[in-house]
C-alpha cells in the first residue's frame, strides 16, 4: 500500500478500488451514485432504455474519454473529434477508457479482416523480408536483391559488356495496346523488346493486333560495365524502382563486348551466360537472369495504388453490366420504352442509335414493337453481346425524317453491355476530367463481380508471384484462420533470415489464435469487413485489445455476447476474463444470462424504462444480487421467472417456400423446405450460413422475382411456393433516419396525423396554418428558426469539443412562439412531440388510428420512448422495433406477409423479449409468416420450426443440421443447437 | 586564331574545369558551336548531366570561359533520360539535342543513348506533323479571312508566310528530319516547286487575291497528297468504331485539334456531337464535339 510522505501534501491517497460516479443525471438517469469495483468484470443490466447505456457509455466512457482528451496538446486537440461533457457531478477512479461497441465495421470496400485486425501489415511484412520470387520461365528461386548489389554485379562485369534492364509490361484488362504503349511513353521509355525484337514507341513501325498476347518488355536503362559508374548505376536503379513503381521483377540481358577477351565473350543472344559461377546464382536465375527486386511491405499493400489490381484498383471486384438491368420494362417494346433510356431514348429519334436497332431488326429479322420479354434467347443475346464482328448495312428509319450520318455505311454492332462496359472503362480512364460522363447511371446498370484480371486477389501479378512456402499474400488471406496458423508454423527458413521470419509469425499467430479462442475461427483475412455483422466486428476489436496487453485500462462494452451461439458465448466470457486478469476493469452492458452469472459484479438499472427507469434497483455480486427481491434479472437468475414454453406449437401445413440448390457463400447446395404460416427460427453457430441463406438467398430472391429489385440475389437453382407471399418485409437494426429531425412519430405515420390535429384547431384555422407548418422540415412554418428545428445550437470550438447549448429562442422547444400559441386538447406541438408513448396513448384515446400505431409501440415495450426523439439517438434495437411496430400496425387482413428479422433480440432484457416473442407471435396468428435468425435459446424454443445450420462455421458450415420442432431438433444429436435446446426445454 | 578556334578553346577549358569531378556524368554541346557557324556574339550552349541525387532540380546559369559566355544547363541523367524518352520528337528542343554532341561521357553506354534519342521516330514525325498542321489550318483560315472578309491582300500574304514556315516544318517532318530555324531553306531542297509557291513567290510579289487563294488550294493539296501518312494515328484510335470527343482525341495523342476538322470536312471521319458535363458536378449536359471513323464512307461520299 502506497502511502504520503511526511511533510508533504498527501497526494497519493490509498490505492483506489473502484469507479465512483456521483450525482449521474445523463439523459433519465435520476442523480444515481454508484460505485463499481475495478480491476473486475461489472454487468450493468436492466430493461431497454431503462439507462444502461447512459450509465456505462455516457457517463463513464464518456467522462473518461474527454478527461483523457482534456490531458492533450492543444495542437494535438485540433485533430481529435472532442467531447462534450457529460451531466453528472463527478467520477472518480476513472482509467484509460476504450469503449468496444457493436458498430458495424465501415463500408469501404478495401476493409478487410487483415487490415482491421492490423495482421496484414505483419503478414505484408512477412512477404517483403522473406517472401521468395521465382523465375518465370523456369521456376528458379529469386531473393530479392537491392539496387546496391544489382550495381555492384553489373559493376562487376567484364568492362564494355552492356547490361540492359528489362521489366514485363502487361496489358491492363479491357485495355487496349496503345493504352498499355502509351502509359510506358509517359513514364519516360521508348525502347520495348516485344517477343524479343526491339520496338520503339517513337516509331510504331508495326500495329499490335489485339488478339494476340505479346511478350512485352520495357528496356528501363542500358549500362556499359565499368568501375567508374557504380555510384551513378546504384542511383539509377533506385530512380528506375521509383518511377516504374509497380513492377518488382527484372530481367537482365547481357551482351559481351565483341572488342574485349574473347574468353569473356558470352555473344550477343540475351542471357546466354554459360558460366553460373558469378554473384547472381546468389539472387537471380542464372539462366534466364530474372531476378526480383527489394520489397517493402508497400508492395503487397493492395490499397497503395502502385501495387494494386489495375483493372479493379485494389478492390477485388470490378463493375460488369448486367443485362437484365438494362431491360427497365420488359413488357413493353424498345420503342415503347423496354430498354434504359441511355441505350435507347424513345424521344430521341434523330439519334444514331434508333438507326443502329433499326438496321438490327431489318438484318436480323425481329420488330422493334415486339414487346421485349417475347424475344427469343438469340435476339436478346445479339442486343446485348452484338453481332461478332459481323457488319451489317445501316438504313434509315423510315419513322425518321433526318437523315442520320451512320445511314449507308456497314458497321458491326458491339452489342449494349459491351458499349456500356467500354463506356465505363473509358471513364475510369479519365477519371477526374470533364470529357466524360458521371458514370453513376452506368453503376447503376452494373454489378460487382470478382475482378477478370486479379480474380479476387487485388493485387498485381508480380506481386502474387512472390511466396513464402509456396504461397502468396492472397492465398493466405483466403486460409481460414486454423489453417493459417497451421501453415506458419509448419513454415522454415534459412538460418539468416529464421530470426526476423519467426518474430513476425509470432506476432501473426498470436493474434489469430485470439480470433480463434473467441470463437472467429471460421472467418479469414481476406474477408471483407462490411460482409462481418456488428457483434463479430466487436469480438475482433476485443482480440485486438487483448493483444496489446494493456493494464489499467478500463473497458466498456455493448453485448459482448450477441450474435453468438450458446456454444461460442463461453469464448466470448473467457476473453473478458482474461481482459481482467491482466489487470483491467471491464464493465459490460449485457442481458445474457450466462455472462450475467459470470460477471464479479452486477448492477441493475430500472425498474422500468425512460421515465420509468434510471435508477439503481440492485448491485453486488451475482448471489447477493440474485437474492435481491425487487431485481428483475435476478429473478430470472433464480428462475423465479422464465419465458413459458408456447403452450401448442403450430402444425406445419401444406404451403412452403422450396429453396432447391442454394449454393451461395458457404452453403453446400442445399435444398429446404421453409414452411409458410408459422414462426421459423433459423439457427446455427456463427458463420454456419444463416445471413446467406435467410438474406442472401431467399430474401433477395423473392423481392427479384416479386418487385423486380435490380440486385442480384444469392445463386440457387429453383424456388418454389412463393406465391402464396403478398409482401417481404426486412426488419433489421439498421436506423429509422440519420436525420436528427427524424423521429418514432414521423416514422411510424402519426405525426401526418398529428399535424392534422393541429392545423384543423380553430386558432390554426384563423392564422392560416397548414398541417406543413408544423413539420421540423419545413422552412417558414412554425419551428424556430434560429435552431431550425434542432432545439440546440451547435458551437465548434476548434479544439475543444463542440458545444451543444438550448437554442436561446425557442429554449429548446424546436418550434416559435406563434406556433406553440396554438394547442390542441391543451397541448402544443412541442409539448406533445415530448410525451412518452404511454403518455401519448392516453392523450390521443379517442384517436383510433394514433392510438392502433402507439398501442403497438408500447406492446413492444417502446412506452418509454418520446415521441419527437431524434433518430440518431435510437439503439439499433429499438429502431428494430420501431419498424416492428409499423409493419404491425400496417397491415391488412387477408395479405399473407414474409417477416424476416435478424437477431431482434439485440438489446432486449428477458422482460422485453417476452414482449417481442408476443408480437411476433400476434403475427403469425394473423396469418403471416415470421422468420427469425436468431441464437437466443428463449426465442428459439418459442418457434414453431426451426432449421439448423451448419455443422461449424465457414468451410465446414453451410449444410442443414437439422429440421422441426424445437423438441424434434433437440433430439439430434450432432446438431449443437438440439444440445443447449435439451437444456432449456428440459428434455 | 579563327573565332571556331576561340570558341573552341574557351569550350576546352571549361571541360577540362570540370570533367575531373565524379557527379559529372556528361557534357552536351548544342547550338552553333555543335553544327552551324559561330560568330563573335555566339554564346556556347552546353548541357551538364549530372550523378543522379546531385542537384534537386534542373539549373541554369551563365559562366565565363575565357571571356566566352558558356550557357550551362543542369540536370540529372536519369531525369535527363527519362524526359527525352518521353516527349514527342520533332519540336524545337528535339532539334536543339539533335544537332548537339557528345563531349564528355563517364558512361559509355550513354553514346548509343543519345544517337538513338536524336533520331526521329516515325511516329512522332506524324505526331509532331499534326501539331504543326493544327497551327497551319488557324493561319489558312486567317489568309482566307483577310482576303474575303477584311479585303487585306497585304495583311493576308503576311499569314501565307506565316504558313509557309508551318509547311517547311511539315516538309521536314514528312522526310523525317527534325523541324530547324532553317526549315524553310532545306524545304526549298526537298520541295522546291511547293515553296516556290509558298516563299519565293510570297516574299518577292505583291499577291492578288486569285494568287491568295490558289496558294491555299496548293497547301490543301498538300495535305491531301500526304493524309493517309499523316491521319493513320487519328484513324487508328478512331478504328473501334466508337465516338470519341475530340478533347478526348487531342488528349491521347498529345497533339492540337486543327486537324481533326480538316479530316472531317473532307469526309474521312465525322464530326457530330456527344452529351458531356463541363465539370463533375455540373448539372448541364452540353453537346461536345466529337468525331467517329466508320471505315466505309456512304456512298454518295463515294461517288
Amino acid at each position: 500500500m502506497m502511502s504520503g510522505h511526511s511533510g508533504s501534501p498527501n497526494l497519493s491517497s490509498p490505492l483506489r478500488t473502484s469507479i465512483e460516479v456521483i450525482g449521474a443525471k445523463e439523459n433519465n438517469l435520476k442523480d444515481i451514485t454508484v460505485e463499481i469495483p475495478r480491476d473486475k468484470i461489472t454487468v450493468i443490466t436492466g430493461v431497454s432504455g431503462s439507462g444502461k447505456s447512459s450509465l456505462a457509455f455516457d457517463t463513464i466512457y464518456g467522462e473518461a474519454q474527454r478527461r483523457f482528451l482534456d490531458s492533450v496538446s492543444n495542437f494535438a486537440k485540433r485533430r481529435i473529434g472532442q467531447v462534450k461533457k457529460p451531466n453528472v457531478t463527478y467520477v472518480r477512479g476513472l482509467s484509460p477508457v476504450i469503449a468496444i461497441e457493436q458498430k458495424k465495421a465501415n463500408h469501404n470496400p478495401r476493409s478487410t479482416v487483415g487490415t482491421v485486425t492490423d495482421i496484414n501489415d505483419y503478414l505484408r511484412l512477412l512477404f517483403a523480408t522473406v517472401g521468395v520470387g521465382s523465375c518465370p520461365l523456369c521456376g528458379a528461386e529469386l531473393h530479392a536483391v537491392n539496387a546496391s548489389q544489382l550495381g555492384e554485379y553489373i559493376c562487376s562485369l567484364p568492362p564494355g559488356t552492356t547490361v540492359d534492364l528489362l521489366s514485363s509490361a502487361e496489358r491492363v484488362y479491357g485495355e487496349d495496346y496503345d493504352f498499355l504503349l502509351e502509359k510506358i511513353r509517359k513514364k519516360g521509355y521508348k525502347r520495348l523488346l516485344i517477343n524479343d525484337q526491339p520496338y520503339d514507341l517513337a516509331d510504331k513501325d508495326e500495329t499490335l493486333d489485339e488478339n494476340i498476347d505479346y511478350h512485352i518488355e520495357i528496356v528501363l536503362e542500358s549500362f556499359q560495365a565499368s568501375g567508374a559508374i557504380y555510384m551513378q548505376v546504384v542511383k539509377s536503379i533506385e530512380a528506375i524502382m521509383s518511377t516504374l513503381e509497380d513492377d518488382i521483377y527484372l530481367r537482365l540481358k547481357i551482351t559481351a563486348n565483341r572488342d574485349s577477351d574473347s574468353a569473356s565473350t558470352r555473344g550477343s543472344q540475351p542471357n546466354s551466360r554459360r558460366d553460373k559461377d558469378n554473384n547472381f546464382t546468389h539472387f537471380g536465375c542464372p539462366e534466364h537472369l530474372y531476378l526480383l527486386l527489394e520489397t517493402n511491405a508497400h508492395h503487397f499493400s493492395f490499397n497503395v495504388p502502385a501495387s494494386a489490381c489495375e483493372t479493379c484498383l485494389g478492390v477485388g471486384t470490378s463493375h460488369t453490366v448486367e443485362p437484365s438491368f438494362l431491360v427497365v420494362n420488359p413488357e413493353k417494346s424498345i420503342m415503347k420504352g423496354a430498354l434504359h433510356s441511355v441505350l435507347f431514348n424513345t424521344s430521341s429519334q434523330s439519334s444514331y442509335r434508333f438507326v443502329i436497332a433499326y438496321s438490327l431488326a431489318q438484318k436480323y429479322n425481329f420488330s422493334l414493337d415486339t414487346p421485349f420479354h417475347l424475344y427469343s434467347e438469340e435476339i436478346r443475346d445479339l442486343l446485348f453481346y452484338g453481332t461478332k464482328g459481323e457488319t451489317l448495312p445501316m438504313v434509315q428509319p423510315p419513322f425518321v425524317e433526318k437523315r442520320n450520318w451512320l445511314v449507308g455505311r456497314d458497321r458491326a454492332f458491339r452489342g449494349y453491355v459491351n458499349d456500356l462496359e467500354r463506356w465505363y472503362r473509358n471513364y475510369l480512364r479519365h477519371s477526374g476530367n470533364a470529357d466524360t460522363h458521371e458514370p453513376t447511371f452506368v453503376k447503376s446498370l452494373m454489378i460487382e463481380k470478382t475482378c477478370p484480371a486479379c480474380g479476387g486477389a487485388r493485387l498485381k501479378s508480380s506481386r502474387l508471384k512472390v511466396t513464402i512456402g509456396g504461397k502468396n499474400i492472397y492465398e493466405l488471406c483466403c486460409l481460414q484462420f486454423p489453417e493459417l496458423i497451421d501453415f506458419l508454423h509448419q513454415q522454415t527458413f534459412p538460418a539468416k533470415q529464421k530470426v526476423i521470419a519467426e518474430s513476425i509469425i509470432r506476432e501473426v499467430t498470436t493474434r489469430l489464435q485470439l480470433l480463434v479462442d473467441i470463437g472467429l475461427d471460421y472467418l479469414s483475412l481476406g474477408r471483407r469487413s462490411d460482409s462481418i455483422s456488428g457483434g463479430e466486428m466487436q469480438r475482433i476489436k476485443m482480440s485486438t485489445q487483448i493483444s496489446s496487453e494493456l493494464m489499467g485500462m478500463l473497458y466498456v462494452m455493448d453485448e459482448p455476447t450477441i450474435g453468438l451461439h450458446p456454444r461460442d458465448s463461453a469464448r466470448a466470457i473467457n476473453i473478458l476474463r482474461k481482459l481482467r486478469d491482466i489487470g483491467n476493469t471491464v464493465i459490460v452492458v449485457e442481458h445474457d444470462l450466462d455472462t450475467i452469472r459470470s460477471a464479479d459484479y452486477l448492477i441493475e438499472v430500472g425498474p422500468g424504462a425512460g421515465i420509468h427507469g434510471g435508477e439503481i434497483i440492485a448491485c453486488g455480486s451475482p448471489e447477493e444480487f440474485t437474492a435481491a427481491p425487487h431485481c428483475l434479472t435476478g429473478a430470472y437468475l433464480r428462475g423465479a421467472k422464465q419465458i413459458p414454453l408456447p403452450t401448442v406449437r403450430r402444425k406445419v401445413g401444406d404451403a412452403c417456400i422450396t429453396l432447391q440448390g442454394a449454393k451461395e457463400n458457404n452453403l453446400k447446395d442445399i435444398t429446404l423446405d421453409i414452411p409458410l404460416g408459422l414462426f421459423v427460427c433459423i439457427t446455427g453457430v456463427s458463420g454456419s450460413g444463416k445471413s446467406t441463406l435467410v438474406f442472401e438467398t431467399l430474401a433477395k430472391n423473392l423481392e427479384v422475382l416479386q418487385r423486380q429489385a435490380r440486385i442480384v440475389p444469392g445463386q440457387l437453382d429453383f424456388i418454389f411456393g412463393y406465391e402464396e407471399i403478398s409482401h417481404v418485409v426486412i426488419i433489421d437494426q439498421s436506423p429509422i433516419g440519420r436525420n436528427s429531425k427524424s423521429n418514432p412519430a414521423t416514422y411510424v405515420g402519426i405525426y401526418d396525423r398529428i399535424r392534422h390535429l393541429l392545423a384543423n384547431t380553430a386558432e390554426a384555422v384563423a392564422r392560416g396554418y397548414t398541417p406543413l407548418d408544423f413539420s421540423l422540415t419545413h422552412a417558414n412554418g412554425t419551428r424556430c428558426e434560429h435552431c431550425s428545428g434542432d432545439g440546440i445550437i451547435v458551437t465548434n470550438l476548434q479544439f475543444m469539443a463542440d458545444i451543444e447549448t438550448v437554442c436561446p429562442v425557442c429554449k429548446g422547444n424546436r418550434f416559435s412562439a406563434e406556433g406553440m400559441e396554438i394547442s390542441y386538447n391543451g397541448k402544443n406541438i412541442a409539448e406533445v412531440l415530448q410525451m412518452t408513448v404511454e403518455e401519448a396513448l392516453i392523450f390521443f384515446a379517442d384517436q383510433r388510428l394514433i392510438k392502433h400505431k402507439l398501442g403497438i409501440m408500447q406492446e413492444l415495450g417502446l412506452g418509454y420512448m418520446t415521441l419527437g426523439q431524434s433518430a440518431t439517438t435510437l439503439s439499433g434495437g429499438e429502431a428494430q422495433r420501431i419498424k416492428l411496430s409499423y409493419e404491425l400496425g400496417k397491415i391488412k387482413r387477408g395479405s399473407h406477409n414474409l417477416y424476416i428479422l435478424d437477431e431482434p433480440t439485440t438489446g432486449l432484457h428477458c422482460a422485453d423479449i417476452e414482449n417481442l416473442l408476443a408480437s411476433l407471435q400476434k403475427l403469425v396468428d394473423q396469418g403471416h409468416s415470421v422468420i427469425v435468425v436468431e441464437h437466443n435459446l428463449d426465442v428459439i424454443k418459442s418457434a414453431d420450426y426451426l432449421i439448423d445450420l451448419g455443422p461449424e462455421g465457414g468451410k465446414n458450415g453451410g449444410y442443414v443440421v437439422a429440421t422441426g420442432t424445437p423438441e424434434e431438433v433437440a433430439q439430434v444429436a450432432h446438431s449443437y443447437t438440439g444440445k443447449y435446446l435439451q437444456q432449456v426445454l428440459g428434455s | 586564331m579563327t573565332q571556331r578556334e576561340k570558341h573552341q578553346a574557351a569550350l576546352d577549358s571549361f571541360v577540362a574545369q570540370v570533367k575531373d569531378d565524379p557527379n559529372v556524368m556528361v557534357l552536351l554541346l548544342a547550338g552553333s558551336l555543335s553544327y552551324g557557324e559561330v560568330w563573335a556574339k555566339s554564346d556556347i550552349d552546353l548541357t551538364m548531366l549530372v550523378r543522379d541525387g546531385s542537384i534537386s532540380q534542373n539549373l541554369t546559369l551563365v559562366v565565363d570561359s575565357d571571356g566566352i559566355d558558356i550557357v550551362l544547363t543542369l540536370e540529372e541523367l536519369s531525369r535527363f533520360k527519362g524526359r527525352i524518352q518521353s516527349w514527342v520528337g520533332g519540336d524545337y528542343t528535339h532539334n536543339y539535342f539533335a544537332k548537339g554532341t557528345v563531349i564528355f561521357s563517364r558512361d559509355a553506354s550513354f553514346a548509343s543513348f543519345f544517337n538513338d534519342a536524336r533520331r526521329l521516330g516515325k511516329e512522332d514525325a506524324i505526331l509532331a506533323f499534326l501539331s504543326r498542321g493544327s497551327d497551319l489550318i488557324h493561319q489558312m483560315h486567317r489568309v482566307e479571312k483577310w482576303v474575303t472578309i477584311y479585303g487585306d491582300l497585304l495583311y493576308a500574304q503576311r499569314f501565307l508566310q506565316w504558313c509557309c514556315t508551318e509547311v517547311a516544318h511539315m516538309v521536314l517532318l514528312q522526310h523525317g528530319e527534325t523541324p530547324t530555324r532553317e526549315s524553310i531553306r532545306r524545304a526549298l531542297e526537298l520541295e522546291p516547286l511547293l515553296m516556290q509557291e509558298l516563299y519565293i513567290i510570297p516574299s518577292t510579289t505583291f499577291m492578288s487575291k486569285e494568287e491568295l487563294l490558289h496558294s491555299l488550294q496548293i497547301i490543301n493539296d498538300y495535305l491531301t497528297l500526304h493524309q493517309k501518312w499523316w491521319s493513320s494515328p487519328i484513324l487508328q484510335l478512331l478504328s473501334d468504331g466508337e465516338i470519341k470527343t475530340e478533347s478526348h482525341i487531342c488528349k491521347y495523342l498529345r497533339i492540337p485539334s486543327g486537324m481533326l476538322g480538316w479530316l472531317a470536312e473532307k469526309g474521312v471521319i465525322d464530326r457530330l456531337v456527344e452529351p458531356s458535363r463541363l465539370f463533375k458536378k455540373s448539372k448541364t449536359v452540353v453537346e461536345e464535339i466529337a468525331y467517329v471513323f466508320v471505315g466505309n464512307p456512304p456512298a454518295e461520299l463515294r461517288a
